[in-house]
């Protein structure tokens, strides 16, 4: 069922593919197809602005008191000083290469160890590569690393947290099948029991269990 | 009164400017919070969501891309997933997909901060939406509005996989012809 799919069987795909919800398999071969054909993809970005636009016919509603402000406070600059700083990432990444080279981060280690780590894994349950989480009284750090079978594209690294919440860390490219990503976090690396690693364009994609 | 654009103002807030913020989450908030409503289906929940959507918004700024819509729909893209992502360890069942598209309650006099981003675009949209076959609109609905797959539609709907891709399929791309001809009138 590898096969490179033809045009036509794309164009079948092609609305699920727009609105992002085409399962993982037909997802990654209608994107394979889309990338080396023009005609196909061109048709694929006019049903995506068309599912997109979709949304406006949404309902509006008028948000409670207060609203407005809180949401402003929670955009204001100051927040960024909890966005990676370059030192402090090559620190800490300094450190997480020390632990691996001595052995200590290959397995997964209980969630009060400062440092543990996860394979990330597919749908169809393949390793696709592994995640760091770094987490002391100085401050929490994720590192992702993708080795291969990613579709090239933009990806939201996630956070699920125990008390159900999940959070948006960070958006990154995959390219050639193979994308990094390091940064600190405004949450505790201790507070987190599964990393996920989404397609912008879906809800594809793969997921490190930390629970354990 | 001067007023920036939709991209302006997305530009001011990703480059931290507090007036920027400050107009763009009066100028989108009814239609984020709305949104949100309208998936999650519980205010308190749809309050977070729409916050989550709007520090989401400032964090990825830079990534927004004028060649692929306007910043309206970027922003109720964020808003969508977020709320997915919310509703989906919370909610098993879907609410009912033509609520969330408000075709059938009554129509709400806009707020005037939002009437920059409310267009023709949008009642077309609603029309076109509206002449689609029950079926097939609800299809492109669970679709788009709750990120439900063929399969999931399936379940939900009781039919057999092919005929949820089918509706889905032959849904979006009657909605999109009639969309393409509505522009070219």
């Amino acid at each position: 069922m590898n096969d490179p799919l033809s045009c036509d069987e794309c164009r079948e795909l092609a609305p699920e593919l727009a609105l992002g919800v085409l399962d993982g398999a037909e997802r990654a071969r209608a994107v394979a197809h889309t990338m080396t054909c023009a005609p196909c993809r061109a048709y694929v970005d006019q049903l995506a602005t068309t599912a997109d636009s979709i949304l406006l016919a949404g309902p509006e509603a008028e948000p409670p008191f207060g609203f407005e402000a809180r949401t402003v406070a929670l955009l204001r600059p100051a927040a960024q000083a909890r966005r990676p700083r370059w030192r402090q990432l090559v620190a800490v990444a300094a450190a997480v290469l020390a632990l691996l080279a001595a052995g200590v981060a290959g397995r997964t280690s209980a969630s009060r160890e400062p440092l543990r780590s996860a394979n990330l894994v597919s749908a169809n349950g393949t390793n696709v590569g592994r995640v760091f989480l770094y987490g002391d009284k100085t401050g929490s750090w994720c590192f992702v690393s993708l080795a291969t079978q990613a579709a090239q594209g933009q990806y939201d690294v996630q956070a699920r947290l125990r008390d159900g919440n999940t959070v948006v860390i960070q958006r990154f490219w995959v390219k050639d099948g193979k994308g990094s990503y390091g940064s600190a976090m405004a949450i505790r690396a201790q507070d987190i029991v599964e990393m996920r690693v989404v397609s912008i364009v879906g809800s594809w994609g793969f997921t490190a269990d930390l629970s354990t | 009164m001067w007023s920036p654009s939709d991209d302006a103002l997305l530009a001011g807030l990703g480059a931290g400017d507090e007036e920027a913020a400050v107009a763009f989450v009066r100028r989108f908030q009814h239609r984020v919070y709305g949104l949100a409503v309208g998936i999650v289906g519980d205010a308190g929940l749809a309050q977070d969501v729409a916050q989550e959507a709007f520090v989401r918004a400032w964090r990825h700024a830079s990534t927004y891309d004028a060649r692929r819509g306007p910043v309206i729909t970027w922003l109720l893209a964020i808003t969508r997933n977020a709320a997915i992502d919310s509703v989906r360890m919370r909610r098993p069942q879907p609410i009912d997909p033509e609520s969330i598209a408000a075709l059938h309650l009554p129509s709400a006099e806009p707020h005037p901060d939002a009437l920059a981003v409310l267009s023709d675009e949008t009642a077309k949209l609603r029309k076109a939406l509206e002449l689609l076959p029950t079926e097939q609109r609800r299809a492109v609905l669970l679709a788009s509005y709750l990120g439900r797959t063929a399969r999931e539609i399936g379940e939900i709907e009781g039919i057999p996989l092919g005929t949820a891709k089918t509706r889905i399929r032959t849904g979006l791309i009657r909605l999109h012809s009639a969309l393409v001809m509505e522009r070219e009138a």
